[in-house]
């Protein structure tokens, strides 16, 4: 019973963590058309073929494809061929005028229905501002998955990389701030037990800051520094306000293990440390909260939106987002409490 | 010690960037197949390594404080 009471958060950030990953790797990702051949359409007879992910074409007879601007169904696909089952090949009748040149293709099937904006252009046509439906489709209810990861442009597969490489930083700002919190402690105690905690936990932060830098630069390389024409930058690092951030606030806190070591004398070295350890921190919330929020970052939820605003997070995600944050920060405590029953034990056998 | 990870440290950079040099096809291909999945796998792979780097560390530190607590 004593037992449960003790560890009872162990479990629970065990069995969280067990969730994150079964959800992470088991849940597919949703149906979609990834791209168009050619996707660049003349007036007139177009044969376009589709590409899509996770689709199931074959032996599905209820398909519809249309074209549409601002909600107005504007060219209705005919002639729709499976070819296999992530490749459809369809007829649009592009008309002479219409309201944009750039067209959202939206799709049904009895499997899932998509909507990929901006996928098709239209050239040579006139532009209207006419804004009617030209043709009907015939909308199949499709039982779509309950369960799938949503598919997005570039990010694909990458999207399950939210419950590994985020909840790094959220594990790191928590540990942080429980190095900051125990350095207050010690400067109204001048207790050195708390400095060790401080310490310690500045250590575990940074090991989970090294691994979210890790990470997000994988995790950079192969979607944003491909796809983006605004950063130059084609390599391993994108010049991104949260990413230079985090960099500072990791050489921050490894400036301080270097202040601590540089220091001889024991409360000494803890004093001082305790009150660059407060400065740290707020450095730290300076760096990684409000700066990217002042001026435009890649990130999801910079540029003077709140995190995790209502149109970032899908309704999915949110289910073994906030889990895996949890489980992760429980986590990450565990780790740092086993450094300080280490340190304690250590304290207690040099005193005898 | 320090030595002997700032040494290894350097050899796996000096490996990486080899590599990088040199990949361009065959590696990054990987990472771009089947819907980028391989980014996720390397991604907790890191993840992985760091935590076991966090448990052999915590275990040199014990059987320190076990050699010397047997003195």
């Amino acid at each position: 019973m004593n037992s449960i009471k003790k560890h009872w958060w162990k479990a629970l950030a065990v069995v969280l963590l067990l969730y994150t990953f079964a959800f992470s790797f088991l849940v597919p990702l949703s149906s979609t058309i990834k791209s168009a051949s050619p996707s660049s359409l003349e007036v007139g007879k177009n044969a376009v073929v589709l590409i899509g992910y996770n689709t199931e074409f074959e032996a599905d007879e209820n398909i519809s494809i249309s074209l549409e601007y601002d909600h107005k169904t504007l060219v209705c696909g005919t002639e729709i061929k499976q070819i296999n089952a992530n490749q459809i090949s369809v007829n649009f009748n592009i008309p002479d005028s219409l309201p944009s040149k750039i067209l959202h293709l939206r799709m049904s099937t009895s499997n899932f229905s998509s909507f990929s904006p901006e996928l098709i252009k239209a050239f040579g046509i006139t532009e209207n501002q006419d804004t009617s439906n030209l043709c009907i489709v015939n909308a199949y209810n499709s039982s779509a998955d309950i369960l799938d990861i949503p598919n997005r442009l570039q990010l694909n597969e990458t999207i399950r990389n939210l419950m590994f490489h985020v909840p790094m930083w959220f594990t790191m700002m928590v540990i942080l701030f429980i190095s900051f919190f125990y350095s207050i402690k010690y400067l109204n105690t001048f207790d050195i037990k708390y400095d060790i905690i401080a310490r310690e936990a500045v250590n575990i932060g940074l090991l989970f800051a090294a691994l979210g830098l890790i990470t997000g630069s994988i995790w950079a390389k192969f979607t944003w520094s491909e796809h983006t024409d605004l950063f130059t930058t084609k390599g391993w690092w994108v010049n991104d306000v949260k990413l230079n951030g985090a960099a500072i606030t990791t050489l921050i806190y490894v400036a301080y293990r270097i202040l601590r070591n540089s220091l001889q004398e024991e409360h000494q070295k803890a004093k001082i440390s305790a009150v660059y350890n407060i400065f740290a921190f707020v450095l730290m919330i300076v760096f990684l909260m409000i700066l990217p929020r002042i001026t435009d970052s890649l990130h999801p939820g910079n540029g003077g939106n709140p995190a995790f605003g209502k149109y970032d997070l899908d309704s999915t995600l949110r289910m073994v987002f906030y889990p895996a944050v949890i489980g992760w920060i429980l986590l990450g405590i565990w780790m740092l409490s086993l450094k300080k029953r280490f340190f304690n034990l250590e304290n207690k056998l040099e005193n005898d | 010690m320090i030595k002997k990870t700032t040494l290894l440290l350097l050899s796996f950079i000096a490996f990486i960037s080899n590599v990088s040099l040199a990949q361009d096809n065959a590696i990054e291909q990987t990472f771009h197949e089947s819907g980028k999945i391989n980014v996720v796998v390397a991604v907790v792979m890191v993840i992985f390594i760091g935590i076991i780097f966090y448990l052999i560390k915590l275990e040199k530190k014990i059987s320190k404080l076990e050699k010397n607590s047997d003195k």
